[in-house]
């Protein structure tokens, strides 16, 4: 209880927070499972699975190969059951304490591929709610590397969002490029390291540029939201489904006035 | 060929519909296929009223040659404001970009097209104030 006090404090303060992942087995299927298919991409046998890793991808791939690679990856990944429900499982109790216990799930996990100095590959400056997303959804990001700096996502520190604002609201800015060179020194590079997830209040403005690391970044990111919370474009059924519902929430939904 | 940036929306259009960012998505990547245009991943404009900082960008990167024009959803994303429109037609007239409309499969490359699709975009903004109804009798 105490512990789930922690994290409520830690992330209405800060806009996210970084545990270590739930359950171990979860993150080595995961973990398993990408290099496994990777490993199959790149035509290599599986014997090398150990000594592969994602941190080195960018000696096995070109930029111009990157897209396919990742398209293919983010079909096996997604049709697999057992993947999503691993997912979910590294942070099933945090996202309970930080979200609620019935909740939806983002159909498809998201796969991000980061190789060093690559600028194709790139999300700007942007908030999920200002694409179209719930101002009630959150981000559970999970590295599968240890990131840092440029091989990192950056994200606004809570406590400048109010001089965000005021930035936006002066209307002098005038493109994506020119918001983000305005706020540069308040966008804060997440440190973690693999074994961890990160989870944040997507409203506050994130991104990534051009990593400047000498290794690549694989991650993986899905939103989650109150089932029953509002719904913005993404909705449920097409973007979202229901991952864990209440006994009293299924009685309900079976209701029926006598003689109806 | 052509690779052209995708440009979707993410608020109502100025018809007042809300369209699937997906839909819209799809819209133009047939159209771009059909003209023989390689459709560059979208770039989603903000949800906030009167905001074009993503079609800034856009705009921007097309006078840096990072792309060869915009592929709009619908010419009903367009600014009514003739000023914002000016700087898109500058990038056709300046920088000899193209500039498509998927769903009216319309392409302005020339000060021509740029001059007759003005007229349209009038008649459009006119129509809003004429009769919506005929009264037979």
């Amino acid at each position: 209880m105490k512990n789930q006090k922690n994290i409520e404090k830690r992330y209405l303060k800060m806009g996210y927070i970084i545990e270590r992942v739930e359950k171990k087995i979860a993150l080595e299927y995961i973990t398993n499972f990408l290099k496994k298919n990777l490993l199959k991409i790149l035509k290599k046998k599986k014997k090398n699975i150990n000594s592969f890793s994602f941190n080195n991808l960018h000696n096995f791939i070109t930029i111009q190969d990157l897209n396919e690679v990742r398209l293919t990856l983010f079909k096996e990944m997604n049709s697999e059951k057992k993947f999503r429900d691993n997912f979910f499982k590294l942070a099933k109790n945090t996202l309970y304490s930080t979200v609620g216990n019935e909740l939806a799930m983002q159909n498809n996990i998201n796969l991000s591929i980061q190789m060093p100095n690559d600028d194709s590959s790139l999300l700007p400056l942007h908030s999920d709610t200002w694409d179209g997303d719930s101002p009630f959804e959150t981000v559970l990001w999970l590295p599968l590397v240890n990131c840092f700096k440029t091989k990192s996502m950056f994200l606004l520190n809570s406590n400048r969002y109010e001089n965000f604002k005021k930035i936006y609201k002066k209307k002098k800015v005038k493109s994506v490029s020119n918001l983000h060179n305005s706020l540069k020194k308040d966008l804060n590079f997440i440190k973690i390291n693999y074994g961890n997830f990160l989870l944040f209040n997507q409203n506050l403005p994130h991104g990534n540029v051009v990593n400047k690391t000498k290794e690549t970044r694989i991650s993986l990111n899905c939103r989650f939201k109150g089932l029953f919370t509002p719904y913005a474009q993404k909705k449920l059924g097409g973007f979202f489904s229901p991952i864990s519902l209440r006994p009293a929430s299924k009685i309900g939904l079976e209701y029926k006035f006598p003689g109806e | 060929m052509s690779n052209l940036r995708g440009y979707i929306s993410s608020r109502r259009l100025e018809d007042n519909n809300i369209i699937d960012q997906s839909v819209q998505n799809l819209v133009i990547r047939k159209a771009c296929d059909k003209h023989g245009f390689i459709y560059m991943l979208s770039a989603t404009e903000y949800g906030m009223k009167n905001c074009f900082l993503m079609l800034n960008q856009v705009l921007q990167d097309a006078k840096k040659n990072k792309n060869d024009g915009i592929a709009f959803y619908s010419i009903e994303q367009l600014p009514r404001n003739l000023k914002i429109r000016n700087r898109i037609y500058k990038i056709v007239t300046k920088n000899k970009k193209k500039i498509f409309f998927s769903l009216e499969d319309i392409l302005i490359q020339s000060e021509k097209d740029i001059k007759k699709f003005e007229d349209l975009l009038k008649i459009k903004f006119l129509l809003n104030f004429c009769p919506k109804k005929f009264n037979y009798r």
